[in-house]
């Protein structure tokens, strides 16, 4: 009886093995949306995902408002009572002015774009701290369709990857596996934007005799046909040149500030990598 | 109960776990549970839920589908194949067993991201951080053993109640 509940064991393992295997094979280089049942796990998760972010606001608040008070033990009651009124007022109208502020960011940007935009906000981040993507709180049935671009007031984030009908899956521009087609802005020197493990960029592709130079900005060239033309992207932090190398080492850092993203812009065009045009061509 | 407490852990850290800790800084829950899957409701349960759980981090992240899923499959073999060495149900067995595991699942995932192309640089702090992991993992996992074997316990006293 023993042999044979090893040699389950070791079937149940070989099973999930060459499942595994297959997916990846199938999978690896590919980018595709989410199946229906896929969908069907990510419409159950991603609720639970918002209120585990929401609750986790809240509690960061409330223990900043503690460690806030701890210096306030000694004073009378009134008073704490006050400052604690006063207090919460107060961080509830920065709370307003800030979203305000970042709210009519997106509206002058919104109002510089020509296509339509739908607003979302990010509900979670990649869990595994290897790749980098959001999960935002708008999907198919606000429009949204894979590879539109998302933009925040600063610059491009991304693009979406996949998408059920009330949430969406954005693939950073700082994600290894993400690729922009770029130019730099003062010279129209080409590269490609590709991330970096630090939460910064490189322009691919750039010629030794390109004219790149720290400080120049980097901006979309329109050409990948997911990213309009003119967006910003950041800005060169580096550049190297490698006498034996036949590019240039061309380091970016990201307009955007990744580590803060809240609210986002989806920009609602067709999906170029779809279009029956391309197809034809 | 088991894949209850993991998928929160897998949303917690989607949502604040790894804004706040060192990025490859990962207490593994999924391990955790599938060492007491593995005790407790044996081979098939543990690998499922290995699986099952690999399989909803490779959706809400921009993985290759199915990496973590081969990655927690993996995991779980090693489990299997150490548990003929450590005891599972001593405190020390679940310390070293887990801890042990964590660290080949980091470092297969580092093998595995290389051979997709994707820029891993191995350096003596990305090592430390992997150690950290592995070492603060098989510290919770007597704890979390004990509160999965009391909730056990008590649910099963409850249904037995029922009946």
């Amino acid at each position: 009886m023993k042999p044979l509940k090893r040699i389950r064991a070791y079937w149940v393992w070989v099973v999930f093995v060459f499942v595994a295997l297959v997916l990846i094979s199938f999978n690896a280089g590919k980018r595709r949306s989410w199946t229906p049942v896929e969908q069907v796990v990510i419409e159950i998760t991603a609720p639970l995902q918002k209120f585990i972010r929401t609750s986790a606001k809240t509690v960061e608040g409330a223990w900043l408002k503690y460690f806030g008070f701890v210096d306030l033990r000694e004073e009378n009651t009134r008073l704490r009572g006050e400052i604690d009124n006063l207090r919460m007022q107060n961080d509830l109208y920065r709370e307003l002015v800030s979203t305000h502020a970042r709210l009519r960011e997106l509206l002058q940007f919104k109002e510089s774009i020509r296509s339509p935009v739908v607003a979302a906000q990010v509900i979670g981040r990649d869990p595994t701290g290897w790749f980098e993507s959001i999960l935002i709180d708008k999907g198919t049935q606000a429009g949204l369709r894979l590879n539109m671009p998302v933009v925040d007031a600063r610059g491009v984030i991304g693009r979406l990857v996949a998408v059920s009908p009330n949430y969406a899956k954005v693939l950073l521009i700082i994600d290894q596996n993400s690729a922009v087609d770029c130019l730099v802005q003062r010279s129209r020197e080409k590269g490609v934007l590709k991330g970096l493990p630090s939460q910064m960029c490189r322009l691919h592709y750039v010629s030794r005799a390109a004219d790149v130079v720290v400080g120049d900005k980097i901006v979309t060239s329109g050409m990948d046909r997911i990213f309009p033309k003119g967006l910003p992207v950041g800005e060169v932090m580096e550049v190297a040149d490698t006498p034996w190398e036949f590019f240039k080492d061309v380091t970016v850092k990201p307009s955007a500030d990744f580590s803060k993203l809240e609210e986002v812009l989806v920009l609602l065009k067709e999906d170029p990598l779809s279009s029956p045009s391309r197809k034809t061509k | 109960m088991a894949w209850g407490l993991s998928l929160i852990y897998i949303l917690l850290k989607g949502s604040v776990v790894n804004e706040i800790a060192p990025v490859f800084f990962d207490i593994d829950l999924v391990v955790v549970i599938t060492a007491f899957l593995l005790m407790r409701s044996g081979t098939v349960g543990a690998a499922v839920f290995a699986f099952g759980q690999g399989m909803l981090i490779d959706l809400l992240s921009a993985g290759f589908l199915g990496l973590f899923a081969l990655l927690y499959v993996l995991s779980y073999l090693c489990l299997e194949l150490g548990a003929r060495f450590f005891d599972l149900r001593s405190v020390q067995g679940q310390f070293i067993l887990v801890g042990l595991v964590v660290y080949f699942r980091e470092l297969v995932l580092v093998g595995l991201l290389d051979a997709f192309a994707f820029e891993v640089v191995p350096s003596a702090s990305l090592f430390f951080w992997f150690g950290a992991s592995a070492f603060f993992t098989g510290l919770i996992a007597p704890l979390i053993f004990s509160i999965l074997s009391y909730v056990q316990i008590r649910t099963t006293g409850e249904i037995k109640g029922a009946v």
